[in-house]
């Protein structure tokens, strides 16, 4: 499993489809950890088709020493990130609508947390600091190894191990024992 | 949220603004940098030359002397007292065409032993002047000479040739003449011994 890179090689020698593969593979998972940041799926799915723009626009800034979905992953956190550090008020909503988001949050949690436990241990990620709670989503719900999150992150392998080893622990606590066997 | 053809045509869409923006941006900056090197270049070429100090051009500055031994067009006249078996001598020279030829024969002097040559042909292989050559001579009288350059604003520069010894007292520097330059600076200065 290269986790795109092929098929992001057959998109630069001209195979649009290979395009269509790599955003079916990919997006939503792209949303979901944007959405860690930034907590407005609307915003998150903005930031994830900017970030797919950038494959596009940048073809050859990619230079496959790592995974395609490393690499676009650290795209989506650092567009994420400077969203953020712009975001000067915070945007009310309309109930309404807030009850879409919700909606639209839930329908893509279940697309991509398809396995029940990886739901349990999401809705226990809330309550963790941001960075602990994207160690655990790459590693865990995107099954990305320590190097690859450790690149995303822009830290070091060690911080990555030290950020999984307080996320468990506390955890362990939120979830109780039969919760830390889920991870 | 959008569907997954809406997704794909927005990726699309933003590539291609983006894709185009680039080269807006890229047409601006050549549109201001061009004329502005365009400008530069005019500028350079006519108006900076306009701008810089008249007088040194190309060939006179091939010709500008070290400044420790002055600029031969500076000079107004040339004194030489000097001492040797006959006396003690002193001229004046004030004559501008007798007075480059004379510095400018302190300059070769300067240059060929500067380079390890010696000033004209000789008997003597270039390069190699031997021990003997350097040697007193059959005379034994000392020979010494001062040449004081006097320039239009009144400094000075003199030489002083002591025995084979040419110094400039302005910088103490300092050359050994063989027998044959000697021989021939003498001559030239119309000081033989």
């Amino acid at each position: 499993m290269d986790n795109g890179a092929s098929s992001y090689r057959r998109f630069l020698d001209g195979d649009e489809s290979a395009f269509d593969e790599i955003m079916k593979e990919l997006f939503d998972n792209l949303v979901f950890f944007i959405d860690r940041y930034v907590h407005d799926i609307h915003a998150a799915e903005d930031i994830a088709i900017d970030a797919f723009s950038d494959l596009v626009v940048n073809k050859h800034r990619y230079n496959f020493k790592v995974t395609l979905k490393t690499y676009l992953f650290m795209l989506g956190r650092s567009r994420a990130l400077n969203y953020i550090k712009h975001r000067k008020v915070i945007d009310f909503m309309e109930l309404t609508e807030a009850d879409k988001a919700s909606t639209e949050q839930e329908t893509l949690e279940e697309i991509v947390l398809a396995d029940e436990r990886k739901r349990v241990v999401n809705d226990a990620l809330n309550s963790l600091s941001d960075d602990m709670r994207v160690v655990v989503h790459l590693i865990y719900f995107e099954d990305l190894s320590y190097d690859e999150a450790a690149k995303v992150m822009k830290k070091n392998r060690k911080q990555v191990d030290n950020l999984l080893y307080r996320a468990k622990k506390e955890l362990r606590i939120i979830l109780g024992k039969d919760g830390e066997l889920l991870l | 949220m959008r569907n997954f053809e809406e997704r794909k045509a927005e990726v699309f869409r933003r590539s291609e603004n983006r894709i185009k923006e680039r080269k807006r941006n890229r047409n601006r900056i050549l549109a201001i940098c061009i004329p502005l090197c365009l400008i530069l270049t005019v500028w350079s070429v006519t108006i900076l030359p306009a701008m810089l100090p008249a007088g040194m051009d190309n060939a006179e500055q091939e010709n500008a002397f070290d400044g420790a031994l002055g600029n031969t067009e500076s000079f107004e006249s040339v004194v030489i007292m000097g001492s040797n078996k006959l006396g003690t001598q002193t001229e004046t020279i004030t004559d501008s065409d007798r007075v480059t030829a004379i510095h400018c024969a302190i300059l070769d002097l300067y240059n060929a032993v500067n380079a390890g040559t010696s000033v004209e042909d000789s008997d003597t292989q270039k390069g190699e002047l031997k021990d003997e050559d350097f040697a007193m001579g059959n005379s034994s009288a000392k020979v010494e000479y001062t040449i004081c350059f006097t320039t239009v604003d009144g400094s000075e520069i003199r030489f002083v040739l002591n025995n084979n010894e040419l110094r400039n007292e302005n910088n103490d520097n300092r050359i050994q003449l063989s027998q044959e330059q000697l021989k021939e600076f003498l001559e030239f200065l119309e000081l033989t011994d």
